[in-house]
C-alpha cells in the first residue's frame, strides 16, 4: 500500500488499543462494557490488515495460539459467572466509596474477561475469510 | 409470472398487518408496565456496586444469558474455521 | 409514534430484499437490516417522555428514579447484537463454500442437489 497510510497506522494504532481498553475497564461508570471495546480492538487490528499486506500481519499472531487463548478466557469466564451466586464474591472491590475507579465489587473482572472472549472471536473470524 | 405474483401478494400482506399494528400500539413515551424496571432501578446500583444499571443487569441479573451469547459466538468462531478450512499445500 | 414507523419501514425493505433479490450476498445484507430494525423497535419501547440516561452520575436518587427510561430491553438488545453477528458470519462462510463448488453466486443456478 501507500506509505503515508503505513506511517499513519503505525502511530495511530497504539492509541486505539489504548481507547479499547480505557472503554473496558471504565464500564460500570459509563456507558460501554466488554462488547464495543472489543470492537474497537478488533477493528484495530483489522486496520492493520488493509495497510499492510497479510502475509506480514500472519506471522505475528498464528491461528494456534488464538484459539487456545479463547478457550483459556471462555474457561475463566465459565468459573466467574458460575461464582456469581456466592455472596461473598459481591465485596471483592467495595473499599471505596460509590462513583471511583475500584468500586463495582466483581464486574470489572468480568469486563476484561469479556474483552478478551470478543477480541479472538472477531480476529479469528477476520483472518479466515480475508485469507480465502 | 406466478411466482413474483405470489412474492408481490406477500409483501403487500405483511406491509398491511405492519401498518395496522403500529397504529393499535400505545403511545410512544407512556411507559406502561413499570414494575420490573422499577425495581432495576431502585435496587440495582445498592445489590452490584456499579453505577451503570446495564452493565450490572447484563452480568449480574442476567448473567446466565451472556454466558451463553459467548457459547455461540465461540461456536460461531470455529464454525467458520472448519467451513472455510486451510489452503492445502 | 416515528421510531415505530421507522422500524417497521426497516422490517418492511429487509423482508423485500430477503425474498425478491437473487443474488445470496444481497439476501445476507437483507437479513442484517431486517434485525436492526427490530432491534429499534425493541428499544424505543422502554422509552420515557423527558427520560435520561439509566446510569447513575450524582448522588440525587428521588429525581433519577422518576426520569430514568428502561434499562432492560438495552441489554437483551446488547445479546441480541452479538448473535445476529455469529449468524451473518457462519451464513457468509457458507456462501463462500457455495462458491467454490457451483462457480456462481445466484440462488437459481444453486438448486440441483448434486453430490
Amino acid at each position: 500500500m501507500d506509505s503515508l497510510i503505513k506511517t499513519v497506522t503505525k502511530i495511530v494504532f497504539p492509541f486505539i488499543l489504548l481507547l479499547g481498553v480505557y472503554i473496558a475497564l471504565h464500564g460500570h461508570l459509563s456507558p460501554g462494557g466488554a462488547f464495543p471495546a472489543g470492537v474497537i480492538i478488533a477493528t484495530g487490528f483489522a486496520l492493520l490488515i488493509v495497510s499492510y499486506t497479510e502475509r506480514d500481519v500472519e506471522h505475528k499472531i498464528t491461528r494456534h495460539e488464538l484459539i487456545d487463548f479463547k478457550t483459556i478466557a471462555g474457561i475463566i469466564l465459565i468459573v466467574l459467572i458460575i461464582s456469581m451466586g456466592h455472596k461473598s464474591r459481591m465485596d471483592l472491590l467495595n473499599t471505596q466509596t460509590f462513583l471511583e475507579l475500584w468500586s463495582g465489587g466483581f464486574t470489572p473482572f468480568l469486563n476484561i474477561t469479556g474483552m478478551f472472549m470478543i477480541i479472538t472471536a472477531i480476529i479469528v473470524i477476520l483472518y479466515t475469510m480475508i485469507r480465502e | 409470472m406466478k411466482k413474483n405474483m405470489a412474492k408481490a401478494y406477500v409483501i403487500t400482506l405483511l406491509a398491511i398487518i405492519l401498518t395496522s399494528a403500529v397504529i393499535i400500539l400505545p403511545g410512544f413515551g407512556s411507559f406502561q408496565n413499570k414494575h420490573v424496571a422499577e425495581y432495576y432501578i431502585d435496587n440495582g446500583a445498592i445489590d452490584t456496586g456499579s453505577a451503570n444499571l446495564v452493565n450490572s443487569i447484563v452480568w449480574d441479573y442476567r448473567g446466565y444469558d451472556t454466558l451463553g451469547e459467548e457459547t455461540v459466538l465461540f461456536i460461531a468462531a470455529l464454525g467458520v474455521l472448519l467451513v472455510i478450512g486451510r489452503k492445502h499445500g | 409514534m416515528i421510531p415505530y414507523i421507522v422500524s417497521m419501514a426497516l422490517v418492511l425493505v429487509g423482508i423485500y430484499a430477503l425474498i425478491v433479490k437473487e443474488n445470496l450476498i444481497k439476501k445476507v445484507i437483507g437479513l442484517a437490516v431486517f434485525s436492526n430494525g427490530i432491534h429499534l423497535f425493541l428499544i424505543s419501547i422502554g422509552y420515557r417522555m423527558g427520560g435520561i440516561a439509566p446510569i447513575i452520575q450524582e448522588l440525587n436518587f428521588n429525581q433519577f428514579s422518576q426520569l430514568a427510561v428502561d434499562p432492560l430491553p438495552q441489554a437483551m438488545v446488547l445479546t441480541s447484537i452479538v448473535i445476529n453477528l455469529s449468524v451473518t458470519a457462519v451464513a457468509l462462510s457458507l456462501i463462500i463454500q457455495a462458491h467454490r463448488k457451483f462457480g456462481t453466486t445466484d440462488s437459481r443456478k444453486i438448486r440441483s442437489l448434486r453430490g
